[in-house]
């Protein structure tokens, strides 16, 4: 699934949420007469006994109610917003939220009547959009952000109830102003002064110190995230230090044993010359096992020295090199290959990529578990590159399976499980790629292209043609 | 950079806004007003009643309780409970949330005070106009609740900081009405004392 295709429901989902908070925001204070109705008497009844108490709980009750509508406000239209405008970019989300909360703002005066400052809804929605600057998008984001909100909206509602400030335009709604009305009664403004511009700024610090704990729980996540990834480099580089190292010793290793092989094919040689068999004598034939046994060490001691030491091949000359090593004896396999014309030589290590074609036909002859079967090595020209298609009518691989086949460590035969890991290993070292296509019970045809090497015919021509030039 | 435009304009706006609340919360230019009644107009038993439903009624009310009147306060008096008064004085004041609370409509608050103004003038009965909200309720439906007994008023006293107060005053110019501007609410005793007294 792309990345369009899992936001879309996603901001389906998050659009319908954010209207039904800011509808429900503008049509709360609807559902809210009681409590307005509440306030109200309440406000009467301290004006009648002269309790300042009973006004400061009106304040309380007042704050309350308008922090839970403009909260449904706000943030409704920030999700909205965020929703909507999530593919454009901050800028248009911030103006997306700024015409939507303005609405929203003058629907609600429309509707109710009741004189909102805009000096706060300004103020309101400039913090709401510098937190959403700041605060990173982590988990709970929204969750997050709503507590902010609510966090701020709280310190909003006090600075609507802090008399002095009314002069700059805040708290000119209808109830703000009758509360602040009573307190200027009562106490000559002295309470409400006081008591409002206390919570206004503990709930503006403690918007503060939430979303910098949040903005320093997000860093520190970054952090560790970064030492971890920065961890698990330097362990794999340690792991690759030490298992250069053992290479290096599997190296010197090999190179040492040139020395005993040499040594054996000489003498060999030797009792050869000395005994000067019959060439039809078993003698002779297991002189020449020997000499074939010791020239295949050879080979695989000069593969592991010069892994990537390539030259350029006929693909006749590479099958015919896989095929003569292939042990078909007791097998009932029917081997067809089939080499298109003008098929250009390939730039490989003749004993790794034959490895690698010997694997995948290994894998064709124990698939049929000694029954009869048939292996096809079809090789033709496609683009650029030279096509190797092995395809055997064996039991075939399940779809399941033909997942992992290239993963290290998987075998559906109770082996080391490093064949096919192995094969793609060699043919992406040529500059190739390998893919497996199969039908269970019906086929399994492996498909490996490599970089046809022209070029490399050609310069080798060259260089032949400059050779006999310069001798003549 | 950019995202920080929007937010620039809020704050740009916001600035705005105080700057021109600020300087329109001006004290009013110098007008011509009673500090208080030379003579009484008023007798007792008052009754106070408000026109918008707004709570400064309330505060009038505890005023004239503070002060010894004998006073009732009745926000939804109607024209026929003026029988039982000697005075009338009337709290303006819009409430949008004080009219919900009382089950009355803008307009029957229209024409509850239009009723309590003739009558008061048929009886002749005075009536004294109070405006203790300032620029809290400086709204054009305050106006227009005013206007309906602006030809019945006796006295008016508004507080000095109200930015159209010269509204009023025009107003109530025809009908050579005395107008008392004052201070703060706390000022308001002097002259609603010297009105019954």
């Amino acid at each position: 699934m792309t990345r369009k295709n899992m936001q879309i429901p996603k901001a389906y989902w998050l659009a319908t949420v954010g209207m039904l908070l800011l509808v429900c925001g503008e049509l709360l204070a609807i559902g809210a007469m009681d409590w307005t109705a509440a306030i109200i008497e309440s406000l009467l009844n301290s004006i009648e006994t002269k309790d300042s108490g009973m006004m400061l709980v009106t304040a309380f009750s007042y704050v309350a109610k308008y922090l839970l509508i403009f909260f449904l406000i706000y943030f409704g239209a920030y999700v909205f917003a965020t929703s909507i405008c999530w593919k454009l970019g901050t800028g248009v989300f911030a103006f997306a939220f700024m015409l939507l909360t303005t609405m929203a703002m003058l629907a609600f005066q429309e509707i109710y009547h009741e004189h909102f400052s805009f000096a706060a809804h300004f103020l309101t929605m400039g913090m709401i959009l510098l937190l959403h600057v700041y605060i990173p998008k982590q988990k709970y984001y929204y969750g997050i952000f709503s507590v902010l909100v609510v966090l701020l909206l709280i310190a909003v509602q006090w600075l609507q109830l802090i008399p002095m400030f009314t002069p700059l335009g805040f708290g000119s709604d209808d109830i703000a102003a009758a509360i602040k009305m009573a307190d200027g009664y009562f106490n000559d403004y002295s309470l409400l002064n006081t008591l409002c511009m206390i919570f206004f700024i503990v709930f503006v610090i403690l918007t503060a110190i939430f979303a910098f704990l949040v903005i320093l729980q997000d860093k520190q996540m970054h952090t560790r995230k970064k030492f971890e990834v920065q961890g698990a480099a330097l362990r794999e580089t340690r792991h690759a230090l030490a298992e250069s190292k053992v290479y290096e010793e599997i190296a010197n290793l090999v190179h040492d044993l040139k020395t005993p092989l040499v040594t054996v094919e000489g003498l060999v040689s030797l009792i050869e010359m000395k005994m000067q068999a019959d060439p039809n004598s078993p003698s002779a034939k297991y002189f020449q096992r020997i000499g074939q046994s010791v020239d295949k060490m050879k080979d695989m001691i000069s593969e592991i020295l010069h892994e990537q030491a390539k030259k350029a091949m006929e693909v006749e000359e590479l099958l015919r090199y896989v095929t003569s090593h292939l042990q078909l004896d007791e097998q009932l396999v029917d081997l067809h290959v089939r080499i298109a014309e003008d098929i250009p030589p390939i730039l490989i290590n003749k004993i790794r990529f034959s490895r690698a074609i010997s694997n995948v036909l290994e894998n064709a002859i124990h698939s049929f578990r000694g029954k009869p079967g048939r292996i096809a090595i079809g090789v033709a020209m496609e683009g650029d590159a030279v096509v190797f298609r092995i395809r055997d009518n064996g039991p075939g691989i399940m779809p399941v399976d033909l997942e992992a086949i290239f993963e290290e460590g998987f075998s559906t035969k109770a082996s080391s499980g490093l064949g096919l890991s192995f094969v793609k290993r060699v043919v992406e070292s040529h500059d190739g790629h390998i893919q497996v296509q199969s039908v269970p019970k019906s086929y399994t045809e492996v498909r490996i292209a490599v970089p046809a090497a022209r070029d490399a015919r050609s310069q080798e021509l060259s260089e032949k043609q400059q050779v006999l030039g310069g001798k003549s | 950079m950019q995202k920080y435009i929007p937010i620039a304009i809020c704050f740009a706006i916001l600035l705005i806004l105080l700057i021109v609340n600020t300087s329109s919360y001006k004290n009013t230019d110098h007008v011509n007003a009673y500090p208080n009644l030379p003579a009484p107009i008023g007798k007792e038993k008052i009754l106070v009643t408000s026109a918008g439903q707004a709570i400064e009624g309330a505060i009038v009310q505890s005023i004239a309780e503070s002060l010894n009147l004998q006073a009732d306060y009745r926000p939804r008096a109607l024209a026929s409970d003026l029988y039982d008064y000697h005075s009338v004085v009337v709290v303006l004041g819009y409430s949008a949330n004080g009219l919900n609370y009382t089950h009355h409509t803008y307009e029957e608050e229209l024409n509850r005070i239009r009723g309590i103004a003739a009558e008061a003038k048929k009886t002749q009965l005075p009536l004294i106009a109070v405006h203790l909200s300032g620029n809290y309720r400086d709204d054009k439906k305050t106006f227009a609740l005013f206007q309906q007994l602006a030809d019945s008023t006796d006295y008016f006293i508004a507080l000095k900081s109200m930015n159209n107060i010269s509204d009023y005053q025009r107003e109530l110019a025809d009908f050579h009405t005395p107008v008392t501007l004052i201070s703060d609410r706390e000022s308001f005793k002097i002259p609603f004392n010297a009105a019954f007294r």
